[in-house]
């Protein structure tokens, strides 16, 4: 059987060197208070990186995760196929189903969408943070107590679109539900079953 | 060898005994007299949560080492021949670890999508990036996408040896035209359906790995056995050598019943790499070549009286499952129609072929069949509530649609006169019906282990594609065990397990509670035999209620736990066997839903409110994963009827929506509010009285809102999806 | 994806010299258009120069009854800042775009230069005049959500909500160069196929939108409409942004866009020239909404636009007088 290298050739261990010396030492900005801005500690720089395998540092659940990956790789990737957090899905890879849904800085966002490398510095949250102490979350509890799920593809990111909402609105009406998870499709059908679960987690979270 | 038992059956209070032949393994039937402490409550699903944390491991989600990551190229063109294929560039890029040409020069691609080649590579990215690099000539050829054009006479044939246009199965066969003559009034309507893919959340595909010669394959389908043989087929093994594992799997409805071209192409990569290989279909190829839902072209003609009388209905159909399958419609057997006639043709189109889809060809056949129920009341003149009382035999759905009425108050929502509401907002009801077959099979078996520490585990091989199968079979040993269903362990997906049914035909649970009851109340007497002497009782004295022993009623000591830890060392291990159904009371279970719509009549946007679904599915053993199992069925049949449907360019013959922006699917905010109602039958089909519950509740949701919209607006719209143009298009017809 | 070279900018002067430095390179925001588009290999980059810590761009100012957006605010925020008052056609517009979590990220300066939703574009196996091709397949082919305008040789629409509301309020775009800054009219910033087949408004390949601003409408009223199938994420068929002056119930001014219609925002004057000094009802807005879409010329699949655009334009006006909610 054939047999070749684990690894391909040409993939560089670090980050390229700067190819535009004169992009280096301008001044750090303090970053901009809107979501599509950093946090603070994001590297500054204004170097040229990739094509090949990059280090990118993800703050994911709280913990500093190191990856080696081409700029080309979606954070959905990163962390299904460089972290093993499967727990996000990829169902359309296109950012109209929500099934890659995580948190970063706070906001709800379509990992499939976003470069890993623009997640450098942020602080990113997905299903697995939510239950790291080995306890459901009580919207993950509500979930399974009004059967807010079938086949569970789409539950990660639902569970993850309700907890967006649930931390900016803490008595969400039926229609401002509906919005919340709009970005969310579920093929078996479960809606009605998770607009249940969010009302019922919504007092249990004040 | 067998036993009669007599055994209480029927519904609504309406109860008579009758007697069934029970195999001598089987347990006695629950009758409609059973006393049952966790059968038939709100049970929490139990794969919840590891669903809700994320930790359920899908086929998407597994990855042995090593694993490579495969892409597929498909045909860009509706129709061509491949001159050439040169997988050379693809092959010299880095990280590029087997190529495999699906297609050689000379094949032909029959539509856009078709399976060209296959890539493994050290990333998903540089996959996806080989496809660019193989370079396929070829020579375009016409295509035909649609009835009309496949069945013209110099259309361009999809197979060089075969018509495009193929007879289907005539059925009925009575004289209709005769009958209908004869009626005093006359109704002819056309019905059209699209074609509709199933879009599992959880694509098609699978993960192969090879050692030697066994192969252990991960699979998203709904058919873990069906599948053995599909992977031994593909890599040239005995079925003995193959393990396929499905212990998750996001959504089936009927179109992951094999391997597909996907798994062949898996086997071929893997074999050429010698290391494990992922190939998931991507969005586009989920549409394109993940199976579809036929469309249809139903031509009605019926004769009515005054009185509601139908004299014979006659209908034709013709539809389209791409390369394949059949694409007739079914339609409903328990109205009294008079003479009925039905004749069918399926024509073959330039498009991924049709696979079964939840209740096939029930929701476009039960779409025109209800549709055209209200078109011949309405020529009558009656209310199509009454219609249907009228011209319907069966008891259960005659039960079904008062309940309905009452609970959907049918009196207020249906409009006495079309578009009366003020302002452009119309609001309009509809109803109609739905009937499936099922109470699954025999030959499958389930065992329950138990260990001296108390642990339950319930295994069968089969798959649970969400339907609940796990819940329910921890119900039914729960039950028995005098366990909450939460304590039981129950091992699904996976081929080493017992032999189980493929999940098609709403059969899984029906066909595994029974045996899962037997090996629990096997698992029960053989438990209790052995705490007799300790309680000085005789083996019929005792039972296992609420977590303890109990003994002529009355709770012990004992618990369960240290009723297990007799066991000593051993494990308890027992089987089930799933025994024939009996010959029990009603082979069929029956739907009714009613259906409340607003219409905008100057946007033509149309939002369903509201729907009532009174489903019956025997004994039903957990209302909560039931309702979940209703509410699917109708938002589903939601998007059946406002939104989906897959667009082929009549010119190239490609799929222009293959994503989920432009092929629409029922969202948050489209959902109607929803009640679903278990409407009970004790039905003495097995020994739990189950029936099939999966495929009938997406049956009668696009006919109920079809017809809601034509009692909101007073015009009738016969096309799903039922979009803004075609509204607008029917409010101007009806004003020219 | 194809591999690329990945470059951050600090500010819009920097991504502007980082896209002239490399031939081909494209210039990315959230990306939520760019990467959809990469990963079909409609566009392969070799240099992608990322907004994503640019600096400068992410602020909104409403002072003087105007408002300054930056090009990086994002539409869940612009929803949120501009939901009432005279410009809340802006808000509506950029709180119906896509999903709420398209909405976190996607960036004003991103909404206004989407490339078309066109599906025989954005399908990277079939040709068209957009990627080179030498005819559209769209003109014979599956044209529901096609122009009614200006529908030859191209009948795009333009994906923008923004846009709309944008050409309405008479809003100008900063826009920053490898070689200086300028200001464009959002009217001239769109630009027909006829005028130029590759692009649909007339930045240059190094040019980065900075901001938007938009002058004062002190008194007036506005509102972003749209027609769609669906209710939840869903394109529009058809939408209006009416911006009204009124005086005692009096149109003194109206500014009336059509979107979903044309490849461009398309502002309609006969329909605000019918609302100019008329009392607003009923009769009158379905006047001016009979208006703004003769001339129309349906392509084989989308005659329905036109009743269907009647309607919302006629909502859109009476919704900006306070006389329609939805």
């Amino acid at each position: 059987m054939p047999k070749k290298p684990n690894r391909p050739k040409n993939l560089k261990l670090g980050p390229e060197v700067s190819r535009r010396g004169f992009l280096r030492g301008l001044g750090a900005a303090a970053g901009a208070a809107a979501v599509g801005a950093p946090l603070l500690g994001a590297r500054q720089e204004s170097r040229v990186q990739g094509p090949g395998p990059v280090k990118v540092a993800l703050q994911i659940n709280g913990a500093r995760r190191e990856v080696e990956i081409e700029p080309r790789v979606t954070l959905l990737n990163a962390l299904r196929n460089h972290l093993d957090l499967t727990g996000t899905k990829k169902i359309c890879d296109r950012g109209s189903c929500g099934g890659c849904m995580v948190l970063v800085d706070g906001a709800a966002v379509n990992s499939c969408l976003m470069l890993a490398i623009d997640a450098e510095g942020r602080k990113i949250e997905t299903i697995e943070g939510l239950s790291a102490d080995g306890k459901l979350h009580p919207i993950q509890e509500e979930f399974c107590a009004h059967d807010a799920l079938q086949c569970g593809f789409c539950t990660p990111g639902m569970v993850m679109a309700c907890k967006a909402l649930l931390d900016r609105k803490k008595e969400p009406t039926l229609d401002e539900i509906r919005e919340g998870i709009s970005g969310n499709i579920c093929r078996c059908g479960t809606y009605n079953k998770i607009f249940d679960a969010v009302r019922a987690a919504a007092p249990r979270l004040k | 060898m067998s036993r009669k038992v007599r055994t209480k059956v029927g519904f609504a209070g309406k109860v008579e005994e009758i007697e069934v032949t029970v195999a001598d393994n089987d347990p006695d039937p629950w009758g409609a007299d059973a006393k049952l402490s966790v059968v038939g409550t709100r049970v929490p699903r139990v794969d919840g949560p590891i669903k809700v944390t994320g930790k359920a491991k899908y086929t998407y989600d597994v990855a042995p080492k090593g694993m490579l990551h495969g892409a597929i190229l498909r045909s860009p063109h509706g129709a061509a021949v491949v001159n050439s294929i040169d997988t050379s560039a693809a092959e010299k890029l880095e990280g590029v670890v087997a190529v495999h040409a699906a297609k050689k020069a000379g094949a032909r691609v029959l539509f856009h999508g078709d399976e060209v080649a296959g890539v493994a590579a050290e990333t998903e990215e540089i996959a996806q990036e080989a496809l660019t690099l193989i370079k396929v000539d070829y020579e375009v050829k016409p295509c035909v996408t649609t009835v009309e054009a496949a069945s013209k006479k110099d259309a361009p044939r999809v197979f060089e040896n075969r018509p495009n246009v193929q007879p289907g199965r005539a059925r009925g066969g009575a004289d209709a035209d005769g009958a209908i003559e004869k009626a005093p009034l006359i109704v002819e309507a056309t019905y059209t359906t699209e074609v509709q893919t199933h879009s599992s959340l959880e694509t098609h595909g699978c993960v192969v790995q090879i050692d030697g010669g066994s192969v252990t394959a991960w699979a998203s389908t709904q058919a873990t056995f069906g599948c053995r043989q599909g992977f031994a087929g593909a890599a040239k093994v005995e079925q003995g050598n193959v393990r396929v594992i499905s212990e998750h799997v996001g959504g089936g409805f009927g179109s992951k019943f094999d391997i597909g071209r996907e798994g062949h192409i898996a086997v071929e990569l893997t074999r050429k790499a010698g290391r494990p290989v992922k190939v998931m279909l991507d969005r586009k190829g989920e549409h394109l070549h993940g199976g579809n839902r036929p469309s249809s072209i139903q031509a009605f003609k019926g004769g009515v009286d005054k009185e509601g009388k139908i004299f014979g209905i006659k209908v034709a159909t013709s539809g389209t499952g791409g390369i394949g399958g059949g694409a007739g419609s079914a339609h409903p057997g328990f109205y009294t129609v008079g003479a009925w006639e039905k004749s069918e043709t399926n024509v073959i189109t330039n498009a991924g072929e049709a696979r079964a889809f939840r209740a096939p060809g029930h929701p476009q056949g039960f779409f025109g069949m209800e549709s055209f129920l209200d078109e011949l009341a309405e020529k009558a003149g009656i209310d199509p509530l009454e219609f249907r009382k009228k011209n319907c035999r069966s008891k259960v759905h005659l039960a079904e649609f008062d309940l309905a009425a009452e609970k959907f108050n049918w009196k207020e929502r249906r409009r006495a006169k079309s578009g009366s509401d003020a302002g452009p907002k119309k609001r309009g009801a509809g109803m109609a019906s739905s009937v499936w077959y099922n109470a699954g099979g025999q030959g499958f078996k389930v065992d329950v282990v138990v260990s001296p520490d108390g642990t339950v585990e319930v295994r069968n091989g089969a798959q649970d594609i969400g339907t609940g199968t796990r819940t329910v079979l921890a119900v039914l040993v729960a039950e028995e065990l005098g366990l909450k269903p939460d304590q039981i362990v129950v091992k699904m997906g996976d081929t080493i397990l017992p032999p189980g049914p493929n999940s098609g035909g709403s059969t899984t649970a029906a066909s595994l509670g029974p045996a899962a009851r037997a090996a629990g109340l096997k698992a029960k007497k053989e438990l209790l035999e052995r705490a007799v002497r300790d309680l000085k009782a005789k083996p019929g004295d005792l039972d296992l209620k609420d977590g303890v022993v109990v003994k002529s009623g009355s709770p012990t000591t004992m618990t369960f736990k240290k009723l297990c830890q007799a066991l000593g060392t051993e494990t308890l291990h027992v089987t089930g066997d799933r025994e024939k159904n009996y010959a029990g009371y009603s082979e069929t279970v029956a739907g009714v839903q009613m259906a409340e719509v607003e219409v905008d009549v100057e946007t033509g946007q149309v939002r369903c409110l509201r729907v009532v679904a009174i489903q019956d599915a025997g004994r039903v053993v957990d209302r909560l994963t039931f309702e979940s199992q209703v509410s699917g069925g109708v938002i589903q049949g939601v998007s059946y009827a406002l939104f989906e449907e897959r667009r082929l360019d009549p010119n190239l013959g490609v799929m222009v929506n293959p994503d989920f922006l432009n092929y629409k699917v029922a969202g948050s905010k489209d959902c109607p509010e929803i009640i679903a109602i278990a409407f009970d039958v004790a039905n003495a089909k097995n020994n739990v009285g189950m029936m099939g519950l999966g495929e009938p509740p997406t049956i009668p949701t696009a006919g109920a809102i079809a017809n809601a919209v034509a009692n909101a607006i007073g015009v009738r719209v016969r096309s799903l999806p039922i979009t803004p143009d075609k509204v607008l298009a029917a409010l101007e017809a009806k004003k020219s | 994806m194809n591999r690329f070279e990945y470059v951050r900018a600090r500010s819009a002067k920097e991504a502007a010299e980082l896209l002239a430095g490399t031939k081909g390179a494209l210039l990315k925001a959230s990306g939520t258009d760019l990467i959809d588009r990469m990963k079909s290999f409609i566009d392969t980059p070799p240099r992608v120069v990322s907004l994503s810590n640019a600096d400068g761009m992410s602020d909104i100012s409403t002072d003087g009854g105007g408002a300054r957006i930056g090009a990086l605010v994002t539409l869940a925020r612009l929803a949120e800042t501009l939901r009432e008052g005279p410009l809340a056609a802006i808000g509506q517009a950029a709180g119906e775009a896509a999903t709420p979590q398209i909405r976190n990220v996607a960036t004003v300066g991103g909404n206004l230069c989407q490339r078309p939703r066109c599906w025989y574009y954005r399908l990277g196996e079939v040709p068209c005049l957009k990627k080179g091709g030498k005819d559209c397949p769209a003109i014979k082919g599956d044209n529901r959500y096609h122009a009614i305008f200006e529908t030859s040789p191209c009948p795009i629409v333009h994906p923008s909500n923004l846009g709309g509301p944008a050409v309405a309020f008479g809003a100008t775009i900063h826009v920053q160069g490898s070689k200086g800054i300028r200001e464009i009219k959002a009217e001239e910033f769109f630009t027909l196929p006829k005028a130029d087949i590759a692009r649909e408004n007339v930045l240059e390949r190094d040019d980065v939108i900075t901001a938007v601003s938009i002058p004062a409408w002190k008194g007036a009223r506005s509102a972003y409409l749209e027609g769609r199938e669906k209710e939840s994420f869903d394109w529009s068929l058809v939408n209006a942004t009416a911006v009204l002056q009124l005086e005692g119930g009096v149109c003194r001014e109206a500014r009336i866009v059509l979107g979903s219609v044309a490849p461009i925002p398309w502002r309609v004057p006969a329909a605000e020239a019918a609302l100019a000094g008329k009392k607003i009802d009923e009769a009158v807005a379905a006047e001016a909404a009979r208006k703004a879409f003769e001339g129309a010329k349906p392509l084989s699949g989308n005659a329905y636009k036109v009743p269907m655009g009647r309607a919302i334009v006629k909502r859109a006006i009476l919704a900006a007088a306070g006389l329609w909610k939805e």
